[in-house]
């Protein structure tokens, strides 16, 4: 390990108009660190990554301008993206034989390898998190397997723990600071994937008591009134015959940590829970109640979560024919998301309290779907990636009037721009 | 490679159990009555299936038992409704249906197809084989297996990166983990499909776990990556669409590929071929590569094995049944057409025998890629045929 601080890539280029980008997305708030994902609309820079023609650069967006900023190395694309003490610190995932997959810091519109974390190939940070000054987030060395790292103020970079001792690695995920604690999901041989929590330097797991067993898969952590909630699978085991063996069942669950961090379940569904979000002060998800199809869901006052509608009736009976709600996200009072139905296929759909689910576009007209995904709002507008068909997976937005359009065909033809998301599959 | 259909994952909620619906083997279901008496209920006695009623609570235990005892899955699937299984049913067992998609396909195709196949490259596997089986699990709900979705997903692109006709994107499902996609677009709409399955899951524990599905079926998405790799690198330019995925959850009953194969019919695109790739890399005996011969389209097969004899380094082996949809080839069902799938495998499927020939350390720990029976070559074939398979067809 060895810090290479080389000095990259760095094209500034000028204006960029008519040039395709893949874009992902981090916002910078005015006077804070935390570039809360699908945080509150505000005013400050976005940055983007966009794969221009087989290319993948750094774009920049500012009061409506989109500027390229810089080309990433070769065979290496965005991982993760956080705004930290006036820099944005990027960890990129490096393809083929790349050894470049490292983390890297923007200055002055060029791309600064901080550390080189494996020296035989890319390390590859991911869910690079913000908590108690300092950047905390997973990576593999090349020798440990992926494991906790952190990069503090000064840029020193550490390993925190070798969580799973040995070259296999322990995976944390879903880094989340929370009440001035680090909460994540691992997996060790003899745990099983467990959530954990980093407190002032000492690690520990969470949610073993939870779970009742081993391997909860913890995910979609989220804060919700003070509270961190998270999806699980609990496992619940029975008394092994002597011929079979042991026999697991398996059922959704939703789960909170208090600010003390007490633990608790608060419901459960017969599949995965995912894409929480708050809205109005109630949570709303993709689940399923009772085995019917997933569809929208909100946890109601009583504690259970219930069904907001069935989006694909024609569909019938069955999972393959559920509307699977995904990349669920707040925008100006209402929650949008994709949705699958059988005349349309994947849309972009939206919800309020007040209206109700409906359709917002079929942006690709007819059964194909546009399969809208990276979600991300800024400057009174929600950005996302759709494919209409005829110009391939481009920017979108929907404005504050709720009207979706082609926000700029970057690419110009059938070509896609491929958007992804900047933090991690859970927050978006 | 599924070995039970049965999807433990489905059946458990905290209220309201409901019953399940399996379409099973008859000889699975005596047995187990036999064993077990009472504990599962007949519900619909057919030829060679029966659909039985089973309680939630002794989903695991059924499971177990069919991995245990006959090393592999007598389920063929499971219903929420007895509707749903009666019409599956009479879809298997009406195999008149079954319709021949590609006997007029000629295999004349040697330039453009070793311009693709001469780029293959064994090193690429290999890193692909040992990336995916480096995590924890790819169990269909766990979170480690959304990272290894997400993982193919920027591999996919980034080898696509130059192509503006192609994209690559997750479809999601009622679980986790979503599978991944791949298009690259020709000037008609029509598709043919090569598909494996990204999810792993450890049958020892249920259904959590270190699996690290080195064969089972990391093998076949490095086989499919490296054939969008090279069809690309070779600059192929294809009349048809080209479709590559990765399904999610095969190993909890075929659900994705079922999602998957709903959604495309429902497209009403034509289908003009589809390959499936679930272990690719065991070689024990330097056998032949064998096609299942059950639970897919004749007249594919038959072409496929000529692709096999024609462009890789071994032979077809036709003989051989799975004796259930041992993969996701049997999603691919349609109402009016039959099975559209093919389904190559890397040694004789010798189920049960006391020295089998294929990895049969499937779902456990052991199933890595320092196995000493594993085979890159093996591989390698079958990256051959999967790349002529897309070409062949498309011309």
């Amino acid at each position: 390990m060895k810090n290479r601080n080389l000095k990259f890539i760095f094209l500034i280029l000028s204006f960029f108009s008519c040039q395709k980008f893949n874009s992902s997305f981090v916002t910078a708030k005015s006077g804070t660190n935390d570039p809360t994902p699908n945080g509150p609309v505000g005013v400050g820079t976005v940055y983007f990554s966009a794969n221009d023609s087989g290319v993948y650069k750094m774009f920049k967006l500012e009061g409506g301008v989109i500027t390229e900023a810089l080309i990433l190395p070769e065979d290496t694309s965005l991982n993760s993206i956080t705004y930290f003490n006036g820099f944005y610190y990027l960890g990129l995932s490096g393809h083929g034989n790349s050894r470049d997959g490292e983390l890297y810091k923007i200055e002055n519109d060029a791309l600064v390898q901080v550390f080189e974390i494996s020296s035989s190939g890319s390390s590859n940070p991911k869910y690079l998190t913000v908590h108690n000054g300092e950047i905390f987030f997973s990576a593999n060395d090349g020798t440990g397997g992926r494991e906790l790292w952190k990069m503090n103020a000064t840029e020193q970079v550490s390993l925190v723990s070798d969580i799973e001792p040995g070259s296999m690695g322990s995976f944390p995920q879903s880094l989340t600071s929370f009440s001035g604690k680090l909460y994540f999901s691992a997996t060790t041989l003899n745990q099983g994937n467990e959530l954990r929590v980093y407190n002032d330097g000492n690690l520990s797991i969470v949610s073993n008591a939870v779970s009742g067993g081993r391997d909860s898969f913890p995910s979609f952590l989220h804060k919700h009134e003070g509270e961190l909630y998270f999806s699980s699978i609990k496992s619940t085991s029975r008394s092994p015959t002597a011929e079979i063996g042991s026999l697991t069942t398996l059922e959704g669950f939703f789960n909170k940590v208090s600010s003390s961090g007490s633990t608790s379940e608060v419901a459960s569904a017969s599949i995965d829970i995912k894409f929480p979000v708050s809205l109005g002060g109630v949570i709303y998800t993709s689940c399923s109640v009772n085995r019917d199809n997933t569809e929208l869901c909100k946890l109601n006052s009583q504690g259970n979560f219930e069904s907001l509608g069935d989006i694909n009736p024609e569909g019938g009976a069955g999972q393959a024919n559920a509307s699977k709600p995904s990349h669920l996200t707040v925008f100006n009072g209402k929650i949008y998301f994709s949705a699958y139905r059988d005349s349309d296929g994947v849309e972009l759909w939206e919800y309020s309290p007040s209206s109700g689910i409906k359709q917002v576009k079929d942006i690709y007209p007819g059964v194909m779907s546009s399969h809208p995904s990276s979600f991300w709002v800024f400057e009174n507008k929600l950005y996302f990636s759709a494919n209409d068909g005829s110009n391939g997976h481009e920017l979108w937005s929907v404005n504050a009037s709720g009207v979706a359009s082609l926000e700029k065909d970057l690419f110009v033809g059938s070509g896609s721009s491929y958007p992804e998301f900047p933090f991690s599959f859970y927050s978006n | 490679m599924t070995s039970c259909f049965v999807s433990s994952s489905r059946i458990y909620q905290k209220e309201a159990k409901r019953d399940f619906y399996l379409v099973i083997d008859k000889e699975v279901y005596q047995k187990y009555n036999e064993e077990f008496s009472g504990r599962i209920e007949l519900e619909v006695d057919s030829d060679s299936l029966v659909i039985s009623k089973v309680s939630p609570d002794e989903m695991g235990h059924f499971s177990h038992f069919v991995h245990e005892r006959f090393n592999r899955c007598g389920s063929h699937s499971g219903f929420f409704s007895l509707e749903e299984a009666i019409t599956e049913l009479e879809s298997v067992e009406n195999v008149d249906q079954v319709q021949s998609l590609l006997i007029e396909t000629d295999i004349d195709q040697p330039v453009l197809v070793e311009a693709a196949t001469d780029l293959i490259n064994l090193g690429r596997i290999q890193k692909t084989i040992e990336e995916l089986s480096s995590f924890y699990t790819r169990y269909s709900r766990s979170n480690t297996g959304v990272d290894s979705s997400e993982w193919i997903l920027r591999e996919w692109r980034n080898i696509t990166k130059s192509r503006a006709d192609a994209e690559v994107s997750f479809f999601h499902h009622s679980w986790s983990q979503p599978s991944v996609y791949a298009k690259i677009k020709g000037v008609s709409d029509d598709i043919i499909v090569i598909g494996g399955h990204l999810d792993s899951k450890n049958y020892n524990s249920s259904t959590t776990g270190l699996a690290p599905g080195a064969d089972d079926d990391a093998s076949g998405i490095a086989v499919i990556t490296e054939v969008i790799r090279v069809l690309v690198d070779s600059n192929y330019v294809p009349d048809n669409t080209l479709v590559f995925v990765g399904y999610s959850a095969e190993e909890d009953g075929l659900l994705g590929s079922k999602d998957f194969v709903k959604y495309t019919f429902n497209t009403n695109v034509n289908i003009l071929g589809v390959l499936q790739i679930d272990m690719a890399l065991h070689n024990k005996e330097n056998d032949q590569i064998y096609i299942m011969q059950d639970f897919s389209n004749p007249g594919q097969n038959t072409f496929v094995a000529n692709l096999i004899n024609t462009y890789t380094g071994t032979t077809a082996n036709t003989d051989f049944d799975c004796g259930y949809g041992c993969s996701d080839h049997a999603a691919w069902n349609h109402p009016s057409l039959g099975y559209l799938g093919t389904m190559p495998f890397e040694a004789e499927p010798n189920f049960g025998a006391p020295n089998p020939k294929y990895q049969s350390l499937i779902h456990t720990t052991q199933d890595v890629l320092g196995d000493l029976n594993n085979s890159l070559t093996r591989a390698v074939d079958f990256a051959k045929l999967g790349a002529a398979f897309m070409i062949e067809v498309d011309q």
